[in-house]
């Protein structure tokens, strides 16, 4: 990732209000997190299952937090019963998911990814989650910002897919 | 063979709490629960593997206040990841307790792996979570919840009790309900705005009822 899309992302986050910040390591952060991690106005917690972290976002946005989990593709298919299970017993809890889209159209890199990345609108679309795609770092800072309206407007989760290469 | 129920644990809990938030496992103890200690600080029944990841957002979200989960030996095996989370985490304020009656009960009773070697109080040290207790009676129990409150890091007791004596019923709110009823506990105890007010203000030829 470059340091201009780092930047982007910083900036979009905090015109969003996001101030607690769930991620699972991948590949493609490996620039951004470290960035996230030292930025003072985040509490970032690293976690180790992807279903863990959207749970204790939760626990985080009825703490009064404003939680965005950044993460791989496969996140959906590991939290797809968390995200459910939130849903199902509470009505949704308010969280910004980042998610990167690698294994989507035009994704040179690897059949391996295109797994994760078929699954991924189609648990959101189950999940009756709104979400977009966006393949452009210009447009991300404001995409991250009506994210983040999406999910205090329905007071459920809201997903922005990203593109593969441009954005990492 | 225990010889603790999980009642006994909980209304042990119960003559210490004041304004701590709790979130209970699904099953019995939410029953239970329910029945000792009804208030809006709980928030019951989250889905299997969820009450300690949940308890956890919560303490890092309110440092300064004492979260505690009410969880069980079903529910923390389904999701043991958490663990190295709290161990590197490490809140002061969150307390796991771990009612292990060593079944399914819910189920109708197969054993679940504490019912052999398995031991969750063990996997939480290894996890790096400091203060950690496996109690089979209530003075221990006790004994071990004391320290909790007093203890700096988190701690987790996990509680060998039998299986269930007490028939207590549902408590009569959904989740939604529930959700709501504890985030405005926390909005009015922590004087915090959680719950997104309109943006626009009503017309003013329209008056609210």
């Amino acid at each position: 990732m470059k340091e201009e899309t780092v930047q982007i992302f910083l900036r979009g986050l905090k015109r969003a209000g996001i101030d607690f910040i769930v991620t699972l390591p991948f590949t493609q952060a490996a620039r951004l997190l470290p960035a996230l991690a030292k930025e003072p106005s985040f509490k970032y917690v690293q976690v180790n299952n992807e279903g863990d972290g959207m749970v204790i976002a939760a626990g985080a946005w009825m703490g009064g937090k404003r939680p965005a989990l950044i993460v791989e593709n496969t996140a959906l298919c590991l939290g797809a019963y968390a995200l459910a299970g939130l849903d199902g017993m509470y009505g949704g809890m308010p969280m910004l998911l980042l998610v990167d889209h690698r294994g989507s159209y035009g994704d040179g890199g690897g059949y391996w990814y295109f797994a994760g990345g078929q699954m991924a609108p189609v648990i959101l679309d189950g999940l009756k989650i709104p979400y977009t795609t966006i393949d452009n770092p210009a447009g991300l800072e404001e995409a991250i910002v009506r994210g983040q309206a999406t999910v205090e407007a329905s007071s459920r989760p809201a997903a922005l897919l990203m593109g593969c290469t441009d954005h990492w | 063979m225990n010889v603790m129920e999980s009642y006994d644990c909980l209304e042990s809990l119960a003559k210490r709490v004041t304004d701590e938030l709790i979130v209970t496992n699904l099953g019995s103890v939410a029953r239970e629960w329910f029945h000792i200690k009804d208030r809006d600080g709980n928030l019951y029944r989250p889905y299997m593997g969820h009450p300690t990841p949940l308890a956890l957002g919560l303490a890092l979200a309110l440092p300064h206040r004492r979260v505690v989960a009410i969880d069980g030996d079903g529910s923390l095996l389904l999701g043991l990841s958490v663990l190295p989370v709290i161990g590197a985490q490490n809140p002061s304020n969150l307390i796991v307790i771990v009612i292990d009656n060593e079944t399914y009960e819910a189920t109708g009773g197969p054993a679940s792996f504490t019912a052999g070697r398995a031991d969750l109080a063990g996997m939480a040290r290894a996890a790096g979570v400091p203060n950690t207790w496996l109690v089979r009676d209530l003075p221990a129990f006790d004994g071990a919840l004391d320290a909790a409150y007093r203890g700096n890091g988190t701690s987790l007791i996990a509680a060998k009790v039998k299986p269930s004596t007490r028939r207590v019923g549902y408590a009569p709110l959904d989740g939604p309900e529930n959700k709501y009823r504890f985030v405005r506990y926390v909005e009015r105890t922590e004087k915090l705005n959680i719950l997104k007010k309109p943006k626009k203000a009503l017309p003013q030829d329209v008056k609210p009822r």
